[in-house]
């Protein structure tokens, strides 16, 4: 543990000045990249998170040590991981593809809860290591991650085809080209209409690529839009 | 216990920042596989989770060491220390939360993202393994867990590739055509265990739907079942669940 922090220990009017700022600002780049993508979690939520959460542990430690209480000291801090466990739960969506987003956010954001409370507590060096780490994922390994997901053998696209001939077609390329459908949606639109829709989910076991696969049906005659989802 | 670790086990500067280190590692290496098959949760998520864990267990150890030298006296007066597992406990508690909302039932009876719910459970409790410095059990519970994400996933999906039973969801215009779909499938040489058929209603937009249960031939296809119910003029949507 490091010796400067040694002043602000114990609960001081200084060490709570200290420990909420210190709050502010941690939570305020662990959410930069968020904020960016116009994610639902922003600034204000990661502060406020982590700012709540500090207020638990430090009031523990003020009972405790300046009011000489009987108490345990983690129980307050204790309950807000598994409060905010239920915050972010219902910060998680499901879009209409049946896909799940946010929850990446909502990790995040228990995370910075976490963090609130070392700070909180006086256990800085805790924080203030989380937040570094948390900024080396966000800065580093999520552009790592990227490049990983395009490299992914899995993927779905939607195509728009008239006749059910070019359904057919689209299969016999699908296995001429060793990708293997793990998922298949057919939708068609109301009357009136011609178009038809199908989703494939797909894994590639052979040499040709995402790309490749799309371009031989986008040359099928007569094929409506084809788009990686 | 293995005496290598043992100085990787106190509250210094260091062995908190290994442990940050192992958790971010542990995390983003099962992320990372999960992410390669398109997952909810990848790298960040599961090593977010992993750090928050065990940034847990290292606050719970901070203030017992805080309690026994710093505030020494002051547990001699109050008579209490602190419970190093408080904090700990509540990881696993509140990540049960975080996954329960990844988890969806659909319309159509199929239950998704139970297995990312699962995993990132599992990471979280050995993000405390990581934060206590239980180094031993670490290792081993992630092999045990890389190999059953790496590894199990892939013979998963071939068993069910390969299955003689297959469920798939239909929707189509209206419930004259049931009989339609049923002749369809059985085209295919595909035997109908069960059906559970469903009235159109305001949310379906006016479409009736069906979810049937079938037996196939050994050599069928799932996908050849699925194209030929798909080339009904009738169906509107369908898909294997």
């Amino acid at each position: 543990m490091l010796s400067v922090f040694d002043n602000v220990r114990d609960v001081t009017f200084l060490s709570v000045v200290t420990r909420m700022l210190c709050c502010v600002v941690s939570g305020g780049p662990t959410r930069d990249e968020r904020e960016y993508k116009r994610r639902p979690a922003g600034i204000r939520t990661h502060i406020l998170i982590c700012l709540g959460a500090s207020a638990t542990t430090l009031t523990s430690e003020f009972l405790y040590l300046n009011m000489g209480q009987f108490t345990d000291i983690a129980r307050f801090g204790a309950q807000v991981i598994a409060g905010v466990g239920i915050i972010c739960g219902g910060a998680i969506i499901v879009t209409r593809h049946k896909k799940i987003k946010g929850l990446t956010t909502a990790a995040g954001l228990w995370t910075v809860a976490i963090i609130g409370l070392c700070y909180g507590a006086g256990f800085y060096e805790g924080g203030i290591l989380a937040t570094l780490v948390m900024l080396l994922i966000e800065l580093f390994l999520a552009k790592w991650e990227f490049k990983m997901m395009n490299a992914s053998p899995d993927f779905r696209f939607i195509a728009e085809y008239t006749d059910p001939t070019q359904l057919e077609t689209i299969l016999r390329i699908l296995r001429n080209m060793f990708a293997v459908i793990k998922d298949m949606e057919v939708m068609r639109p109301a009357e009136g209409h011609r178009t038809s829709c199908v989703t494939f989910a797909l894994t590639l076991t052979g040499k040709y690529t995402a790309a490749e696969v799309l371009e031989t049906i986008r040359s099928i005659e007569g094929i409506g839009d084809v788009t990686e989802v | 216990m293995i005496a290598f670790f043992d100085s990787l086990r106190t509250m210094s500067f260091g062995a908190m920042a290994f442990r940050f280190l192992l958790a971010v590692l542990f995390g983003g290496l099962i992320g990372i596989e999960r992410e390669r098959h398109s997952r909810a949760a990848g790298l960040r998520t599961y090593s977010l989770v992993c750090i928050g864990a065990a940034l847990a267990v290292m606050l719970s150890e901070y203030e017992y060491a805080m309690i026994h030298t710093v505030w020494a006296d002051k547990m001699a007066s109050i008579g209490i220390g602190t419970d190093v597992s408080r904090f700990g406990a509540q990881v696993i508690n509140g990540i049960g939360f975080l996954g329960a909302g990844s988890i969806l039932v659909t319309g159509r009876q199929e239950v998704k993202g139970l297995t990312t719910a699962a995993g990132l459970w599992a990471c979280a409790c050995v993000g405390l393994a990581i934060g206590a410095g239980f180094y031993e059990a670490v290792v081993v519970a992630f092999i045990l867990i890389f190999i059953s994400i790496r590894y199990l996933q892939g013979i998963g999906t071939r068993l069910k590739e390969r299955s003689k039973n297959m469920n798939i969801y239909v929707e189509f215009t209206s419930l004259d055509q049931v009989a339609e779909v049923v002749g369809a499938v059985k085209s295919a040489n595909a035997r109908i265990y069960d059906m559970e058929i469903n009235q159109p209603n305001a949310t379906s937009m006016g479409r009736a739907s069906a979810v049937m249960f079938l037996g196939l031939e050994k050599e069928t296809k799932h996908t050849d079942v699925l194209t030929r119910v798909a080339c009904l003029e009738t169906v509107t949507a369908c898909e294997e669940i």
